[in-house]
């Protein structure tokens, strides 16, 4: 890794820190200002990150979405940059509180392995990888978002229940904006991991010659898939709001999680990083 | 001087002692009537409002007045002995006018500085002079205390910035809602608290209104001012299907809205969020109705516990903007 985005890197990581700092302590002393200025905070730890992207990308040729550590790292960056888009529609900056620790930690986990060169088997050797990690992966950092904002809908709709109006759910988003969140970030989530999935599978009929291999991982993802299907379901026909879609969107991403990490240790998969 | 002033607010009383005495009194019995038919009392006031019942009386023999007075409560109020002593006060002479003060220059309101219980002191006041309940002294007291009312409202802050229980529930929808912008009231019956927590809902974006009462002219008359829609009470059950938000304060003995009611609901809702507001004291809506999932329930006191809090916060950041 060069200097220039050793540099980067650092910068991101630091600024990620920081703002996550903010957000945290915006919770804590109540006000909204603190989390609007982590806000912009968490941009410019965005914008470094995506330099940094572009750097690597410029150096080595290849998307770098092939090392766990890498994925990881796009991970943070795809959810740092669904958040703050969502923040040019809606003021939800507190959920920032949920989002930014997240990131920081998906990217303290990333950044060991980032620098060194990742040679590709012969087998990954495609268009077709970066194309099924980058979309299965926005995927998921969508879903992550939907459960952010789907746990915080939860913390304080238990409060507005028990009427405990108090403490730092003061400056929480409304439940009409959380849930509306966690409603667009499934809308959007299910059909790019769904994509994410199908590509895989052209690609894995091209390399093991089948589209579909009965892979632990691929069993568990799609379990999740089919959990997001029923929200997805729920949601659309049969009108689920609040509480309940809330609760199911974090059930279906702790499956989801499930499959991203756990699989790896505990079973083999075809599915391994480099 | 030997005046009396008995009675519970909302520091001494919880809501269901409250609603227990002024339901006793609000329907089969006059509660001035019975109460200038004890000997003793030669002048009374009556003042029962959501927060507070009390008893402003001049006395000959202020021992057994009180005595007569303390057994009219407990005959009505079907309170206990213990009850009684913890939620009652009672203050003679200089103070029961110090206390009236308060209470007319909503000092002693729930929201410190809310205007509407000067209203309310002069209804009461209006009340009793419809019965000759009131003689000399209790005129001139009266009059002292409106005076004294007006003058610690123009005199000093407290009316500005007031914390309210309407604003309370305009703060609590936003914190459902968000934007109020296309939501929709149903209003039940009338008060003035609750058509003031109205009025802010539609300057924080509500945009339609709907009114219903037990009397459908006088609920034609508050939506005529609201710019909103009149709906016949037994089409109730019908408009809370499609409203957002609920403010009942109306004057029936029971439950208004209960739990079946509002379950027969909810699949044409689709889950929509619901906030009910009971402003009534007793309460109108069964507090059951609070735990149906996406159903958010708060009653009078339940506001007051925010307002309580918000004040507490405005306290400590007045101490802050003190230099020690």
């Amino acid at each position: 890794m060069s200097e220039m985005e050793l540099l980067f890197l650092k910068a991101a990581l630091v600024v990620y820190l920081i703002s996550a700092l903010g957000y945290m302590c915006s919770l804590y002393v109540r006000r909204v200002l603190a989390a609007k200025v982590s806000t912009w905070i968490l941009f410019a730890a965005f914008v470094f990150h995506t330099v940094f992207f572009a750097l690597r990308y410029s150096k080595t040729g290849q998307t770098p979405v092939i090392s766990l550590h890498e994925t990881l790292s796009f991970f943070a960056w795809a959810m740092a940059g669904i958040y703050l888009a969502f923040q040019l529609k809606t003021k939800t900056r507190v959920l920032g509180a949920f989002v930014s620790p997240l990131t920081f930690l998906l990217m303290i986990v990333a950044s060991p392995g980032l620098g060194g060169h990742v040679s590709l088997p012969g087998i990954l050797q495609s268009n077709l990888v970066p194309v099924h990690v980058i979309l299965a992966v926005t995927g998921e950092a969508l879903f992550a978002l939907a459960s952010c904002a789907g746990a915080m809908y939860l913390i304080q709709e238990g409060m507005i229940k028990n009427k405990r109006m108090s403490g730092f759910i003061r400056i929480f988003p409304s439940l009409t904006d959380l849930d509306r969140i966690n409603h667009i970030c499934l809308m959007w989530g299910f059909p790019l991991l769904t994509l994410g999935i199908l590509v895989g599978s052209i690609w894995a009929r091209t390399a093991w010659g089948s589209l579909w291999q009965w892979d632990p991982k691929q069993v568990w993802t799609l379990t999740a898939w089919f959990a997001y299907a029923l929200l997805l379901h729920q949601r659309l026909a049969i009108g689920w709001k609040g509480r309940k879609a809330a609760l199911f969107s974090l059930v279906a991403f702790a499956i989801l999680l499930a499959s991203l990490f756990f699989i790896n240790m505990f079973f083999v998969t075809a599915h391994t990083f480099i | 001087m030997n005046l009396i002033l008995i009675g519970m607010n909302h520091k001494t009383a919880p809501l269901e002692i409250r609603e227990r005495l002024s339901l006793a009194c609000g329907d089969s019995i006059n509660p001035l009537i019975e109460i200038m038919n004890i000997p003793q009392i030669k002048e009374a006031i009556y003042l029962s409002t959501c927060n507070r019942v009390e008893v402003l009386a001049h006395a000959v023999d202020e021992k057994s007045a009180v005595e007569k007075l303390k057994t009219f409560i407990f005959n009505h109020g079907n309170l206990s002995p213990e009850d009684m002593t913890r939620c009652l006060y009672l203050y003679y002479d200089h103070d029961a006018v110090r206390h009236l003060f308060r209470v007319a220059s909503s000092i002693d309101s729930m929201v410190m500085g809310e205007p509407q219980i000067l209203g309310q002191v002069k209804d009461a006041y209006r009340t009793a002079i419809e019965h000759n309940a009131t003689g000399v002294m209790l005129n001139k007291i009266i009059h002292h205390a409106f005076r004294t009312a007006k003058r610690v409202r123009t005199e000093t802050g407290i009316a500005s910035n007031a914390v309210s229980v309407s604003f309370a529930a305009v703060e609590l929808a936003k914190k459902i809602f968000g934007n109020l912008k296309g939501k929709t009231i149903l209003l039940i019956g009338a008060g003035e608290m609750s058509e003031l927590a109205a009025k802010h809902l539609i300057n924080y974006g509500v945009e339609k209104i709907f009114i219903t009462n037990r009397t459908y002219a006088r609920a034609v008359q508050i939506a005529d001012n609201f710019h909103g829609t009149a709906i016949e009470f037994d089409r109730l059950q019908e408009k809370i299907q499609d409203v957002d938000i609920v403010i009942s304060s109306t004057g029936a003995p029971g439950y208004v809205i209960d739990v079946s009611m509002i379950a027969a609901t909810l699949r044409r809702r689709k889950n929509r969020l619901l906030f009910l507001i009971d402003i009534a004291v007793p309460r109108d809506i069964d507090p059951a109705v609070g735990e149906i999932d996406n159903v958010y329930l708060y009653n009078i006191d339940n506001l007051q516990d925010i307002v309580d809090s918000n004040l507490q916060i405005r306290k400590k950041e007045a101490e802050k903007a003190i230099p020690s």
